[in-house]
């Protein structure tokens, strides 16, 4: 059979993607789940029968709630030292005051990443560790399914009154006898927001008709997103917290009679923040919260603080669980809280302990088969026996001193039994599918050897391949034992021919040498991970370098065609000379004809000067835009903090310059693009970005400058769609809707860069298809970081999926935001598609050789990557290869 | 160094065209080849900016930086050939170099470039070294480029030098 290269590397690409999705279905594991909840349950466990016949105990209901009310206040991204550090004991009086002699315990609660808000607020209710491919299933917030504690608390009949970011409305819709969901979508306001919750305490606070009542506060994750950790900001909204804080404390012990259990407060946050103020990552700031318990059960504290103790954010669900008498949810693996309940008699404390370890050891039957194996599990039976053997004794009253010891002693079995128990089942969570991830190295490695082998063939003029695939294909090992002798055959039919062919008609040029060191260099340094994280550094500085390659280029082709030039005119001058001799004889009018070949010659060499100045002066250009682009989004992870022309311009003061530079930016494009169309489409794209800058106008991102007062911030629904309806033939119009305003001259400089490139680089200078491809792929790849993406999956703008949109539709969301995101490889892409194809009648088969490169440029990072990550497994950053 | 080079290019300077060795003439010389210093040195230092330095701030190491560089490869330029421009040019473009002294003056200016080049890749490593600050590990890779310009110059003469003579002729 015989195959074009360019269906050949159609092929190849394919089967990569099979390989890919193979290796990403083994690389992201489901996470631990027990068994349905709708499902029968089995009822709480009864305490452990004493060994031995006789005496039995009666416990085998659910112990009775510690608590009577409770109160959770979320703080969005309050970080541990906000409330234990120097600034907490600057702005946060009253907490200092509490952590320091009050009747309070408090601890430094590690949250696991993703530190974002959403599987925070589902490990705090659940007790799950959320998986990475949670994110992904995420952005959807739809209700939650799981076996959570507001269900428990729902079912066993609590009322419970939500305040705060309507996220959890989502999660828990119907849960709640009264909420007011706050919307986290305008992050510039961080006053409202909490007015919002706060406006509702006072009343709340006076009735006595519910039992949990959950405060969510955002204003300070705002805070933290606008003008980093450190910003003046902090300090007043701490205070703000402090007050409101006071206030609850102050009404729920004045409720608290001589008979009634008393009342409990939670203070915890979801995340905490970077010095930047963002959060995601997994860095200490963003990781460890505070998290604090008062209530007036527990005794006075008699000192100071010295550093709080660490626990699991996790731990937070099967310690509330117990603190108000419900069951622990099902898929919790968090440890109860031991400090929370000490001040309860040693035969509850040690109940309570049973009761975690019951639901853990039910987990681990369910999600390990060889649960009995496991060192968990063996302590926890010991830890059990032990506690019969207490109980007996208990039962036979011994005297106070012995059970006080023995029942130390059966505290501390337990508490390590589950933390063994909990550690081995989040070990579950990071188990990887080797046999899926294998298989799907072995697919890309194998395509890449295919492609690598084939080059020469592929490369050579007529882009034609002898492809044996008559062969009968049943088996799958037949078939990869078939891909690999069709690589091995290519590469003998291809050594003979390669030699007398010569391809290449002499040394390589430094344009070669530098294509092909930054492409294997770029290739080596994924092995680094830091590398991995400023990856836009590398391409930045590839693309850069190739740039003055290419100005080099330029000069050598000029001056060299000077020096041509100079031979071709003796040549002429003497063939004219001759001309002369020639004609004297024959009696032309040989002046005449001189002086018209004169002038033609002088006003070449006129257009061939500006031409060469053009060519000389367009890398320099290019190198500015460059690096204006570099400025303007600063993206990474170790400079992501400096400032940058994007918080300049996107920060309320500019709304006015950033107006205009979004104007300027749509007129640019109007300029550059309306030469290729024809009269309607240039209507069309006219009509269209105006749309865009209505859209823009009416989202409340830019002004018009005679609409003074836009108060009504619509959504902007119409104008989007208004947008959608022009822009349905034009692919760029599409594009520019779904970036931010700020970026849209990222888009003016890429198709300035198109433009210089083929006019004055590409065209003249006469590159044979590869290097094109490969020049566009790493200008596509500099320009995906110039938008401010990064390797980093927070940087991704999840905004774009509902530009247009009324509420959620999965996929459309999901088409938009990812065609925002790779824009710029994308546009790249087509343009050098543009490209080969309007060059196709010069090259016959530079098309396939395009296609080929690009495959294969493609293939090789993806297939070092996941090389790498099956030799470094624990990987951070998620990386997404399209 | 730099004081070093003034007195090294004041010295050797006058040796390659000797014709017309009238006092002004010298001093007109060695004037253009001040004006050629510092504009290289600023060329430089736009290059390394449009590479992403810092633009405001450190702006004196950036610089400095540049006249490292231009020290390293302009400043040997002037004292082999002078300010000459059209000399560079076919110094400098392929299978121009007329004599060992042409090839020895491309060996130490491509190493010197290519070690800055180079000596840019620690720079985002998290590593936390003190020489890992921005000017330094460039400085250095363009130092030890040159210092290994200087090795290989001779040797790559020494191995060529037949076809050297050859060309030469």
């Amino acid at each position: 059979m015989r195959l074009r290269s360019g269906t050949f590397a159609c092929c190849c690409v394919l089967l990569e993607a099979l390989g890919v999705a193979l290796f990403l279905r083994g690389f992201f594991p489901l996470p631990v789940r027990s068994l349905p909840r709708r499902e029968a349950r089995s009822g709480p466990p009864a305490e452990p029968a004493p060994p031995g016949a006789g005496v039995s105990s009666n416990w085998t209901k659910i112990p009775p709630p510690l608590f009577r009310k409770a109160v959770i206040v979320l703080i969005d991204a309050l970080r541990a030292d906000f409330v234990f550090g120097s600034k907490g004991k600057q702005f946060m009086p009253y907490v200092t005051q509490l952590v320091d002699k009050g009747t309070s315990h408090s601890f430094i609660a590690e949250a696991k990443p993703p530190t974002v808000t959403m599987p925070r607020i589902k490990a705090l209710m659940t007790g799950s560790l959320p998986g990475f491919i949670d994110i992904i299933m995420n952005l959807n917030s739809s209700a939650l399914l799981e076996d959570n504690l507001i269900w428990q608390a729902k079912t066993a009949g609590k009322r419970i009154i939500f305040y705060g970011d309507d996220t959890w409305v989502k999660l828990f819709p119907k849960y709640f006898v009264e909420y007011d969901g706050t919307t986290s979508f305008f992050v510039s306001d961080f006053t409202e927001v909490d007015n919002n919750v706060t406006r509702h305490l006072d009343t709340v606070l006076k009735r006595e008709d519910w039992d949990i009542l959950i405060l969510h506060y955002l204003g300070l994750d705002h805070i933290g997103h606008i003008s980093g950790s450190n910003s003046p900001l902090v300090g007043p909204k701490l205070q703000e917290m402090d007050k409101i804080l006071k206030k609850i404390h102050l009404s729920l012990l004045s409720k608290e009679g001589e008979a009634s259990l008393p009342n409990l407060l939670v203070v915890c946050s979801d995340h905490g923040m970077s010095k930047t103020g963002s959060h995601g990552g997994s860095s200490e700031e963003e990781v460890h919260t505070p998290l604090l318990f008062v209530s007036s059960a527990f005794t006075k504290r008699s000192g100071s603080l010295k550093q709080p103790e660490l626990v699991q954010q996790i731990d937070l669900a099967a310690t509330l669980a117990i603190g108000l008498g419900l069951p622990i949810s099902r898929n919790s693996i968090g440890n109860l809280i031991l400090p929370v309940i000490e001040g309860k008699t040693m035969r509850e404390q040690l109940r309570f302990l049973h009761l975690n370890g019951f639901q853990l050891i039910q987990l681990l039957q369910a999600n390990v088969p060889a649960y009995e194996k496991d060192p968990g599990f063996e302590h926890f039976k010991v830890a059990e026996k032990s506690h019969g053997n207490w109980i007996r004794l208990y039962l036979e009253e011994n005297s106070s001193e012995v059970l006080l010891n023995l029942g130390k002693k059966v505290l501390k079995q337990y508490l390590e039994s589950l933390k063994i128990l909990s550690s081995s089942l989040s070990k579950q969570v990071a188990q990887y599918d080797m046999y899926s991830m294998m298989v799907g190295t072995t697919i890309i490695l194998e395509v890449l050897f295919l492609l690598l082998l084939s080059l020469p063939k592929a490369l050579s003029s007529r882009a034609e391949f002898e492809v044996p695939l008559s062969s009968p294909l049943f088996s799958l090992m037949f078939y990869l034992i078939c891909l690999m002798l069709c690589a091995v055959h290519i590469f003998m039919n291809n050594k003979l021919p390669a030699k007398n062919s010569a391809v290449s008609n002499s040394s390589w040029s430094e344009l070669d040498v530098l294509i092909l060191a930054g492409t294997l260099g770029h290739v080596l340094s994924l092995g680094a991970s830091s590398f991995i994280e400023e990856e836009h550094q590398t391409w930045y500085f590839l693309i850069n370098t190739l740039c003055l390659a290419v100005c080099q280029e330029i000069c050598r082709h000029y001056f060299l065609l000077k020096e041509s030039d100079l031979q071709f005119s003796t040549v002429l001058k003497q063939s004219v000379e001759n001309f002369k001799e020639t004609g004297h004889f024959k009696q032309v009018d040989v002046p005449a004809c001189d002086s018209k070949l004169n002038k033609f010659a002088t006003s070449a060499e006129l257009r061939k000067g500006s031409e060469k100045w053009i060519g000389l002066a367009s890398p320099w250009i290019i190198l500015i835009c460059c690096r204006l682009l570099r400025s303007l989004n600063q993206t990474g992870v170790q400079w992501a903090h400096r400032p940058d022309f994007r918080h300049w311009l996107t920060s309320s003061e500019h709304k006015a310059e950033l107006s205009l530079l979004a104007a300027i930016s749509l007129v640019m494009i109007f300029i550059l693009v309306q030469r290729r169309c024809s009269l309607v489409s240039k209507i069309a794209m006219a009509l269209g970005l105006l749309g865009i800058y209505s859209y823009r106008a009416a989202i409340g991102n830019v002004v018009f400058p005679w609409q003074q007062s836009n108060k009504d911030v619509s959504k902007g629904i119409i104008e989007a769609r208004f947008v959608y309806v022009f822009v349905l033939g034009i692919i760029f119009t599409g594009t520019k809707d779904l970036l931010r305003p700020h970026n849209l001259p990222v888009l003016v400089f890429c198709l300035l860069i198109q433009l210089i490139m083929t006019r004055c680089i590409w065209t003249p200078l006469k590159f044979d298809a590869a290097q094109i491809t490969i020049m566009h792929y790493w200008f596509g790849q500099a320009f995906f970081y110039f938008q401010g993406n990064s390797n980093s999956i927070t940087t991704v703008d999840v905004s774009a999926g509902f530009v247009g949109l009324d509420n959620y539709v999965e996929i459309p969301a999901i088409f938009l935001t990812t065609f925002a995101t790779f824009a710029g490889p994308f546009l790249w892409a087509i343009h050098l598609l543009c490209y080969l194809s309007s060059e196709g009648s010069r090259h016959s088969a530079a098309m396939g050789h395009g296609c080929f490169c690009y495959a294969l440029i493609h293939s090789i990072p993806v297939a070092v990557y996941i090389i790498l990550h099956v030799f470094y497994l624990p990987s951070k950053s998620c990386k997404a290869y399209a | 160094m730099f004081q070093y080079y003034c007195g090294l290019r004041s010295g050797v300077k006058p040796n390659p065209s000797s014709k017309r060795s009238s006092f002004a003439h010298k001093i007109s010389r060695f004037l253009k080849c001040c004006i050629y210093f510092f504009m290289s040195c600023i060329v430089f230092h736009g290059i390394i900016v449009l590479y992403g330095a810092p633009l405001i701030e450190s702006v004196l190491e950036t610089f400095l930086f540049a006249v490292l560089l231009s020290t390293f490869t302009t400043l040997n330029c002037l004292c082999m050939l002078g300010p000459n421009i059209q000399a560079w040019i076919r110094v400098f473009s392929k299978n121009g170099a007329m004599s060992i002294w042409d090839n020895s003056l491309q060996i130490t200016t491509m190493c010197s470039i290519v070690g800055a080049w180079l000596g840019a890749f620690p720079i985002p490593l998290d590593w936390d070294r003190p020489w890992q600050v921005w000017p330094i590990s460039c400085s250095l890779g363009a130092t030890f480029g040159y210092v290994a310009g200087l090795i290989i110059a001779p040797l790559w003469i020494y191995w060529n030098r037949k076809q050297l003579t050859y060309k030469s002729r």
